[in-house]
């Protein structure tokens, strides 16, 4: 049976670095897609994903299985994205509607009104379409997003993450799904309208 | 356009989180209105299409640099744990100050010297004693010496004043 990750955590703290490396194992995918998708840059993803666990590695002897270990392992994740962003290192990498997000996918094809969807759509990879949707969220949306949507985290988990209240957390899901399914709207099936709480960030 | 009343409780819809009931009340109230119906069927297909969004793995050298940064890591002694803790620290440091501030402080004499006085009075055999030695007057009352009681080595000095 697989050990729980509070567990695990608290092996490490005893000095078992074999319990470290399956944490790394289990949660570094995770952990690099969500830096990924917060500051918009491979290489700056996995750089922060590095410190993510080598502070989680420096924490051990004052570990407490206080909280869940995700909430805790994504709070550091998202503090370091939020400062890396506020830093101002990568403002270079704002997405753009009109420029490849990385060298490996094609511009973005935006919907226009003389194009079928489904002819839109088959010219355009529909994974990166839907990534770049969830990159353009507002950070704190974002972040959101991620935890609840990907990693499927509670409400209380997430909002203990952000630093926000429950209600404030349900408010800021309920405008970030209601900006991708008007970005999505080729996706979803119903044309783009100017939907509410479009880009708005709490 | 969907009903207000409905916003909020359209997320626990989206995430599945919401209870049978909620679901049924949501379910149903979309039966009834063309807003709501549609944006249950766009929230369900934009559930699916997130799962869509490409995952991708870290690179090969990920779990290498990794420990090659744990490794570089100093490795704990076992004083660590006797070392006191910045808070523990903090409450030594100002229980020090503290402590030399109050030996700083001037001692109170005047209780001290009354204790002394309070000592020597209770002992009164000491305190006569003190008052007739004090007093020297009291030898002149001693009769004068006779030659013959004179101590055989007095000084010549003496001889002419008698």
């Amino acid at each position: 049976m697989a050990r729980s990750d509070v567990q695990l955590m608290l092996d490490v703290k005893g000095g078992d670095e074999a319990s470290f490396s399956e944490l790394l194992q289990r949660y570094r995918t995770p952990v690099v897609n969500f830096l990924q998708r917060m500051v918009r840059d491979r290489a700056t993803a996995e750089d922060l994903a590095q410190e993510v666990f080598l502070r989680i590695y420096r924490a051990r002897k004052k570990y407490v299985p206080s909280a869940k270990f995700t909430t805790w392992l994504f709070r550091i994740a998202t503090n370091l994205a939020l400062n890396s962003l506020r830093d101002g290192r990568y403002h270079h990498l704002e997405v753009s509607l009109d420029a490849p997000a990385d060298e490996n996918t094609a511009p973005l094809d935006l919907p226009s009104k003389g194009r079928a969807a489904d002819e839109r759509l088959m010219d355009q990879d529909r994974s990166a379409f839907i990534r770049r949707a969830i990159e353009k969220l507002p950070e704190k949306q974002r972040a959101a997003v991620m935890m609840h949507k990907f990693q499927e985290m509670d409400y209380s988990e997430i909002s203990e993450a952000l630093g926000c209240s429950e209600s404030a957390l349900k408010s800021l899901l309920f405008r970030a799904y209601e900006t991708l399914r008007v970005e999505l709207a080729p996706l979803v099936g119903v044309p783009a309208e100017s939907g509410m709480g479009k880009g708005a960030e709490i | 356009m969907m009903c207000d009343k409905f916003s909020s409780e359209w997320l626990a819809y989206i995430d599945g989180r919401a209870s049978i009931t909620e679901r049924e009340r949501l379910e149903s109230h979309s039966q009834v209105c063309a807003g709501c119906q549609r944006r249950a069927l766009e929230y369900t297909q934009l559930w699916r299409v997130l799962d869509e969004s490409s995952i991708s793995e870290p690179s090969m050298g990920f779990n290498a640099r990794i420990r090659a940064r744990v490794a570089a890591e100093p490795k704990p002694h076992f004083w660590d744990g006797l070392l006191p803790t910045p808070r523990l620290a903090l409450a030594m440091g100002l229980l020090l100050v503290l402590s030399a501030w109050f030996a700083r402080v001037p001692v109170d004499t005047t209780t001290a010297q009354s204790d002394q006085d309070f000592r020597m009075i209770r002992d009164l055999r000491v305190l006569e004693n003190y008052d007739v030695l004090r007093d020297f007057g009291a030898l002149s009352e001693i009769p004068a010496a006779s030659p013959a009681q004179k101590p055989a080595t007095t000084p010549p000095g003496d001889d002419q004043r008698m």
